[in-house]
């Protein structure tokens, strides 16, 4: 079952084989959670609950879990929370908000990140900033949070595609006609 | 275990083999728990000691659990060897993500 962008439902991953639970938080937490010294890779942590959080922490210290294990359920609760956008474009979009030209143009528009779902949160603020740009920057835009960040593995969009669909499909694309 | 490095120290009178921080365990330090005033909580310090005997191995652990009830090793000397341990080991958190820059502007803000 697809995840609603709209609703307030928990986020369930899996941490060495067994299943954390992570409550609902508003766009403003999670774009405090993306800010946090962890990076992507620790972004579970301060967006799980308090116990969950020192459980993670002592199973850190105690190198009972590794810094691989975490980035997995890290990037697995970013894919999970947000429908529609892979982790690394999502967290990009959410580092973007702490930008004063996007809390700038958030606020005036009347959006507030304490009182909207991260999905909406973050599909806003990507079409908010693709809003009155050339199609040249549109394209710059999308091409550089798509790129998929060093050492990670993506599955492909273009799948069994062939070349003739691929080309058709880029041309179609804002800018590149 | 993700560990890539160990030393010998001098720890009460003996030679021991500590390995260095790991990423995960720098992960846990840089989210030690904090009060209001932005100092170290409590839990902070359970952090330590848990990085402590991540670092020195269960063998070891066991050792310097028993001299601090017997009082032969002090909590003064823990985190001496915790700081030696910090200063072997000196490592970042690897980055995954690249920068973005917002359409129509010369601003490039950074994502990781």
């Amino acid at each position: 079952m697809t995840r609603s962008p709209y609703g307030p439902d928990p986020v369930v991953v899996e941490l060495q084989g067994s299943f954390v639970h992570v409550p609902h938080r508003c766009a403003a937490e999670w774009i405090a959670a993306a800010s946090d010294t962890t990076g992507p890779s620790g972004i579970l942590m301060p967006l799980a609950r308090p116990t969950t959080r020192e459980t993670i922490r002592e199973s850190l210290a105690l190198r009972t879990l590794t810094y691989e294990e975490l980035t997995e359920a890290s990037y697995a609760l970013m894919t999970e929370a947000i429908p529609g956008f892979s982790w690394w474009q999502a967290y990009r979009l959410l580092m973007l908000s702490n930008d004063h030209l996007v809390v700038g143009r958030a606020t005036l528009s009347g959006l507030d990140p304490w009182a909207l779902t991260v999905t909406q949160w973050v599909s806003a603020v990507y079409v908010m900033l693709k809003q009155n740009t050339s199609d040249k920057d549109q394209f710059k835009f999308d091409a550089a949070l798509d790129e998929v960040p060093e050492g990670v593995e993506a599955d492909s969009d273009w799948g069994d595609m062939s070349f003739d669909q691929m080309v058709a499909n880029a041309r179609s694309t804002p800018g590149m006609s | 275990m993700d560990t890539d490095k160990t030393f010998k120290t001098r720890f009460n009178g003996r030679s021991i083999t500590v390995e260095t921080v790991s990423v995960g365990q720098t992960v846990a330090l840089g989210t030690m728990p904090k009060d209001e005033n932005g100092d170290l909580a409590s839990g902070g310090v359970m952090t330590i000691l848990l990085v402590v005997e991540g670092c020195v191995g269960p063998d070891e652990w066991a050792l310097i659990r028993d001299g601090l009830a017997r009082k032969t090793v002090s909590i003064e000397d823990v985190m001496s060897l915790f700081g030696k341990i910090l200063e072997k080991s000196a490592k970042s958190v690897p980055g995954t993500a690249t920068s973005v820059e917002i359409p129509g502007t010369f601003k490039a803000v950074s994502a990781e």
